[in-house]
C-alpha cells in the first residue's frame, strides 16, 4: 500500500507543473465542450488533435487527450439532462432520469448530483488503478467471447428492469432493438443483412442516429405536438445546487455506481456500456420508492453517472498495463503513445514511471477541473434552457444536423435520424419506451459477435456457454435478475394483465 | 488569371457553383485552395493516424493548407468512389491502402474500378505485419507452429473479415499448407485481446498492435511477413527465414488522385511526397507506427499495385473468399 | 405517461395496445422477409448470418401477438390524435439541411454542394417554423448569428472538414 502512495506522489510531481495542469485544463475543457455538442464524440477530436499534441512531451500529449475522454463522458451526460440527447450510450440511462428531472425544474440538482458524483468516483478510480490495475487486468481477461456472450445476456435482462411500464413492451423493445443491430454488413463473410439494398445501411445504424432520432428528434416533436405541457413544465426552475441532505441520500448510490463501474470499465471491448445499466438496476432494487424510477429519481441519476465516470476512467488500466485498448479511444491513445515513441505494453510502467503514474495522477487532477468547470457553468446550462423554446428547439435541430453529418461526412445519417424521429414520435404514441431499444441495439452487437466468436472457436459445441464456471454464473445471475424482473409482473397480471399502472 | 481579385473569386466561385463542370486547366501556381485528402475510414484508425501526420507535413512540402476529409462506409469503398468522381485538378486527393485498392476489386462489383478510375501518385508506406501466438499456443518457432496446426485445426483471430491480417493469415495458410479456422473480430485490439487471454491460438497482425506485448514476453513473435527484419525486432525472424518459404504480406499506404490529373500538378505532388517521405521528423513517426517509407512513385507504384491486386485475388479465390 | 389528459377509449384493435402489437407484428414481418435469404448456418456449420436475425424478428411477431391478445381482453385507451403537422416543418429542415450541406441529385433536379451557410440557416427557420409563436424576423437573425456561431466552433474550432461556403470560398 505504502508503494502505491510512494507512486501516486511521483505521479503529482509530474502532474502538477504549471503545463501539465494547463494541459490537464484545456483537455477537460474541448472534452467537455465536445462532449455538451451532440454527434461530435471524443474518437474524431482525439484523432484530429492527434497531430497538434506531437509537438508536445508524450506525458503532456497523453494528460491532455485523456483530459478530453473524460470530459466528454461528462459533457454528453450534460446533453442527456437538458435536452434527452444521450450522445453515447452510456449516457442513454442518464437521459431517463436526468431529464424528466430537468422537466420537474431539477435540473440543476440533477448536474450538480452527476457533477459530485462523477469526482466521487474519479477519486476512488484513481485510487483502485494505482492499487490493483494489475490483478483487474486479469480479470478483464478471464472474459473470452463465451464469458462475453453470458454478460450481455445478463446485460439485456438488466434492460427489463429499466422498463417502467409494461414488461412486454420492454422485451419487444428490446428484441427490436437487437434486431436492428443486425442490420448491415455481416462481421464474418461481409454480406448485407437486410439492408433493402440502401447503402446508408451497408454499415450498418450508427448508435447516434438512433439516439439522436428517438431521444432528441422526437422529444422535440413531442413538445411540438404538445405545446400546452411544455410549458407548463418550463415554467419553474428550482434550485441549482444539491442541498446537504440531498448529498448524503445520493452518497450510497454514488458508491455503489463507481463500484459497478470501475469492475466492468476493465471488461475488454465496451463493456464499461453495462455500467450505469447495472447501477440503475440496483438502484431501483433497493430503493424504497421503485415507482419514482423514470419520472425524476436523483439516485437514478447520481448512481449511473458515478458508474459511467468509474467505468470511464477504469477502461485504462487494460491499456496502461497491458497496452490494449478496450474502446476506440483507448486504441487512439495506443496510437498517441506509439507516434510518441512509446511502446504500450507491460513495461510501460517501468521504462517510464513518470508518463505512468503521472498520467494516473492527472485523472484525478482532471476530475477535480471537471468539477471546477462544470459547477459554475450549471448555471448557465439551465439558464440556455429559459431560451424561449421557439428559438432553443431550432438551435438543438441544427447541432444535431451538424453532428451526425460529421459522423462520416454523410448527409444519409442526418436524414436517417430523422426517420428515427419520427419512429420515436410513434413509439411514444403506441406506450412503447425508447431507453430498452437503444441498450437492446448496443449489446446486441456485441451479442452476436461474441456468440458466433465463441461458436466457431469451440468449433461449433454451445456447451462452451456453461463449460467456462465464469460464463455459466453470469447466465445463472441473468436468469435470476429475469425471473424476479417478470415475477412480481406476472403475478400482478392476474388482475392487471401485464400493465403496471403508470 | 495569376492574380485575382477577391470579387472575381466570388464570382468564380459563383460560376463554378452553377454550371458544375469547371474547365481542368494546367495550374502552375497549385495549390491555390485547399486540397482534400480523402480517407476511406472514420477518423481514429490506423489509416486515418497516417493520413493526418502525412497531411500536417505535406501541407508544409505543398505550401498550402491539406483538409483530411473522412468519408468511410461500404467497406471503404464509398472512398475510392468519391476520388474516382471528383474533378481530377489536384485538390481531392486519396490516401489508398491495401483493402479497397488491391482486394476489393475481388470482392465487390465496384462503381469505380481503382486501377482504371485513380492515378496513382507515390507510395507513402509499407508496414509488415507480424505472426504472434499467446499463452494457448506457447510454440517458439513458426515451423512449430505449422506442425502444431498440422496436429489439430488451429484457430486464428483477425481485424475483421478481408481485413491484412484477415488475408495474410490466409495467405499463410495456404502456403504452409495448414487448414486453420477464422475468428473475426472488429479491429485488431479486441482480437489481441482475447490472444492475450489464451482464447484464441495466433494472429498475424500489425506490428503496432502487439510489439509491447512481444518486448514484455506475454506474446511470442514467431516471423515477420516483410522481406527483412524489423529493426525494433531484431530476433524476429522473417517467414522466409522461419522456414516459410515465399510467404510475404504487408499493409501499405499511397496517395492517389482522380484519374487524369495535370502531369504538373502530379510531378508536384510526388516530389511534395518524396520530401515528407525525406524528413526524418515524419518517417521517425512512421517508423513507430511500424511503417517502413517507400520510393514508389507514379509508373512503378501502379504496377506494384497491379502485383499486388492479382496475388491477393488468388489467395481470396483460392479461400473462397466472399461477401455473397 | 400518456399524451393527452384522457384519450377516449378506442375499440380493439385501434387501441395504443392493439397498435403497438399491430406495429410489432408488422416490423418482424419486414424484416423476417428482408432477412429471408441469410443462410441458418454457414458452410462449415458455424451460427450463420440469418440465424439471430430471423430468431429475432421471429420473437418480435410473437410478441406483436401477444400484444394484441392482451389488447383484445383488456379494451384499452386510443392513441389521440397525432397532430403531425404541428412538427412536419422540423423534419422538412432537418431534410433540407441534408440535401443542401453537400449538394445532392434527385432525379433530374441537382442541387449544388451549399455548405453550412446555406443548410444550416434553412435548418434553423425551417424547424422554427414549426413554433406556433414563431416570428419570422427573429429567426433569420437567430439563423445568421448561430451559422455563424458554427461554422466557428465546428469547422474552425474543432477542426471538422464540413463544407463551409463551396460556392464562395471553395470549400
Amino acid at each position: 500500500m505504502f508503494d502505491v502512495f510512494a507512486n501516486l506522489g511521483l505521479g503529482f510531481t509530474v502532474a502538477l507543473t504549471l503545463k501539465n495542469i494547463g494541459l490537464c485544463f484545456l483537455g477537460c475543457l474541448i472534452g467537455t465542450l465536445v462532449g455538451v455538442l451532440p454527434g461530435v464524440g471524443p474518437v474524431a477530436t482525439i484523432a484530429i488533435l492527434l497531430p497538434v499534441t506531437l509537438s508536445l512531451d508524450p506525458t503532456g500529449a497523453l494528460i491532455m487527450l485523456a483530459g478530453i475522454y473524460y470530459g466528454a463522458q461528462y459533457g454528453g451526460s450534460t446533453t442527456a439532462i437538458l435536452v434527452n440527447i444521450p450522445g453515447e450510450a452510456t449516457a442513454v440511462v442518464t437521459a431517463l432520469d436526468g431529464h424528466q428531472m430537468a422537466r420537474n425544474g431539477q435540473g440543476g440538482l440533477a448536474l450538480g448530483l452527476a457533477a459530485i458524483g462523477s469526482f466521487i468516483a474519479g477519486t476512488v478510480a484513481t485510487i483502485v488503478i494505482a492499487a490493483v490495475g494489475v490483478p483487474m487486468t486479469r480479470f478483464g481477461l478471464l472474459f473470452g467471447p463465451a464469458e462475453y456472450f453470458s454478460l450481455m445476456i445478463m446485460g439485456l435482462v438488466l434492460a427489463v428492469v429499466l422498463a417502467h411500464g409494461s414488461i412486454l413492451k420492454a422485451v419487444s423493445m428490446i428484441a427490436v432493438g437487437v434486431l436492428l443491430s443486425c442490420i448491415g454488413a455481416d462481421m464474418e463473410t461481409g454480406r448485407e443483412r437486410m439492408t433493402f439494398d440502401l447503402p446508408m445501411l451497408h454499415d450498418g445504424i450508427e448508435f447516434v442516429v438512433i439516439a439522436m432520432g428517438v431521444f432528441g428528434f422526437a422529444e422535440i416533436f413531442k413538445n411540438l405536438a404538445d405545446p400546452e405541457k411544455r410549458d407548463v413544465v418550463r415554467g419553474a426552475i428550482g434550485r441549482l445546487w444539491p442541498a446537504w441532505r440531498e448529498l448524503k441520500e445520493n452518497l450510497a448510490p454514488m458508491l455503489r455506481g463507481t463500484a459497478l463501474g470501475s469492475i466492468l470499465g476493465v471488461l475488454p471491448g465496451n463493456g464499461a456500456i453495462l455500467g450505469p445499466f447495472a447501477s440503475y438496476a440496483v438502484e431501483k432494487r433497493l430503493s424504497k420508492t421503485p415507482e419514482r424510477f423514470g419520472k425524476g429519481m436523483p439516485a437514478a441519476v447520481a448512481g449511473p453517472e458515478s458508474a459511467n465516470n468509474a467505468g470511464a476512467q477504469t477502461s485504462f488500466i487494460p491499456l496502461l498495463t497491458l497496452g490494449l485498448p478496450p474502446n476506440a479511444v483507448m486504441a487512439l491513445m495506443v496510437g498517441a503513445m506509439m507516434i510518441q515513441g512509446i511502446v504500450p505494453g507491460p513495461q510501460v510502467i517501468e521504462r517510464n514511471p513518470e508518463l505512468f503514474w503521472g498520467l494516473i495522477a492527472s485523472m484525478w487532477i482532471g476530475n477535480l477541473m471537471l468539477v471546477i468547470i462544470n459547477l459554475p457553468l450549471i448555471g448557465l446550462w439551465v439558464k440556455l434552457l429559459q431560451i424561449p423554446y421557439r428559438l432553443l428547439f431550432p438551435g438543438i435541430v441544427v447541432f444535431c444536423c451538424i453532428g451526425l453529418f460529421s459522423i462520416s461526412n454523410d448527409p444519409a445519417q442526418v436524414i436517417m435520424a430523422a426517420v428515427f424521429g419520427l419512429v420515436g414520435y410513434t413509439l411514444f404514441k403506441l406506450g412503447f419506451e425508447a431507453a430498452p431499444l437503444a441498450l437492446g441495439f448496443v449489446l446486441g452487437d456485441l451479442l452476436e459477435q461474441k456468440l458466433r466468436q465463441a461458436l466457431i472457436i469451440s468449433n461449433g459445441d454451445p456447451s462452451t456457454f456453461v463449460r467456462s464456471p465464469l460464463s455459466a454464473a453470469l447466465l445463472l445471475v441473468g436468469l435470476v435478475a429475469l425471473v424476479m424482473a417478470v415475477l412480481p409482473a406476472i403475478r400482478r397480471s392476474r388482475d392487471e394483465v401485464f400493465v403496471e399502472n403508470t | 488569371m495569376l492574380t485575382l481579385n477577391r470579387r472575381a473569386v466570388v464570382a468564380l466561385g459563383l460560376a463554378a457553383a452553377l454550371s458544375s463542370a469547371a474547365p481542368v486547366m494546367a495550374q502552375s501556381d497549385y495549390p491555390n485552395k485547399p486540397i482534400t485528402l480523402v480517407v476511406s475510414y472514420a477518423a481514429g484508425g490506423g489509416t486515418d493516424a497516417i493520413a493526418r501526420l502525412f497531411a500536417a507535413r505535406l501541407e508544409q512540402a505543398l505550401g498550402g493548407r491539406v483538409i483530411v476529409e473522412n468519408r468511410p462506409g461500404a467497406a471503404a469503398n464509398i472512398g475510392t468512389e468519391v476520388v474516382a468522381g471528383a474533378e481530377p485538378d489536384g485538390y481531392t486527393l486519396l490516401i489508398g491502402n491495401q483493402g479497397p485498392m488491391v482486394v476489393n476489386p475481388h470482392l465487390f462489383d465496384l462503381p469505380a474500378d481503382p486501377a482504371e478510375a485513380l492515378d496513382p501518385i507515390a507510395m507513402i508506406a509499407d508496414a509488415a505485419l507480424v505472426v504472434v501466438v499467446g499463452p494457448k499456443l506457447p510454440v517458439p518457432t513458426l515451423g512449430e507452429l505449422v506442425d502444431a496446426a498440422k496436429a489439430q485445426q488451429l484457430v486464428f483471430g483477425s481485424a475483421g473479415n478481408a481485413s491484412a491480417s484477415h488475408l495474410a493469415s490466409v495467405l499463410f495458410g495456404q502456403t504452409a499448407g495448414i487448414d486453420i479456422r477464422h475468428v473475426p473480430y472488429q479491429g485488431a485490439g479486441p482480437a489481441v485481446n482475447d490472444l492475450v487471454g489464451g482464447h484464441i491460438d495466433f494472429m498475424v497482425t500489425t506490428i503496432p498492435s502487439v510489439i509491447g506485448l512481444v518486448q514484455d514476453g506475454t506474446l511470442t513473435a514467431l516471423a515477420v511477413t516483410g522481406s527483412a527484419r524489423f529493426a525494433q525486432l531484431p530476433d524476429v525472424p522473417t517467414a522466409q527465414e522461419a522456414g516459410v518459404d515465399g510467404y510475404t504480406a504487408s499493409a501499405w499506404y499511397g496517395l492517389l488522385g482522380p484519374k487524369g490529373l495535370p502531369e504538373d500538378v502530379r510531378q508536384r505532388l510526388a516530389n511534395a511526397t518524396a520530401e515528407v517521405l525525406s524528413d526524418p521528423a515524419f518517417t521517425d513517426k512512421l517508423a513507430n507506427d511500424g511503417g517502413v517509407p517507400s520510393t514508389l512513385v507514379g509508373a512503378d507504384f501502379a504496377a506494384y499495385m497491379a502485383q499486388e491486386r492479382a496475388r491477393w485475388g488468388e489467395v481470396v479465390a483460392a479461400a473462397g473468399i466472399s461477401v455473397e | 405517461m400518456s399524451d393527452q389528459a384522457s384519450p377516449p377509449s378506442a375499440r380493439f384493435p385501434w387501441s395504443q395496445d392493439g397498435l403497438a402489437g399491430l406495429a410489432l407484428v408488422a416490423f418482424g414481418a419486414v424484416m423476417f422477409w428482408a432477412g429471408l435469404e441469410l443462410p441458418f448456418v454457414t458452410k462449415s456449420g458455424g451460427v450463420g448470418s440469418g440465424l439471430l436475425p430471423r430468431l429475432l424478428a421471429g420473437l418480435v411477431v410473437l410478441l406483436g401477438i401477444a400484444q394484441l391478445v392482451l389488447a383484445h381482453r383488456r379494451p384499452g385507451e386510443g392513441t389521440g390524435s397525432w397532430p403531425l403537422a404541428r412538427f412536419l416543418p422540423v423534419f422538412v429542415g432537418v431534410v433540407a439541411f441534408a440535401l443542401t450541406i453537400r449538394g445532392a441529385a434527385i432525379g433530374p433536379l441537382a442541387i449544388p454542394p451549399l455548405g453550412m451557410a446555406v443548410a444550416a440557416p434553412l435548418a434553423i427557420i425551417g424547424s422554427g417554423l414549426a413554433a406556433k409563436e414563431a416570428r419570422i424576423g427573429e429567426l433569420v437573425v437567430f439563423a445568421v448569428l448561430l451559422t455563424a456561431f458554427c461554422v466557428g466552433v465546428f469547422r474552425y474550432g474543432l477542426g471538422l472538414s464540413i463544407p463551409v461556403a463551396p460556392w464562395l470560398i471553395g470549400f
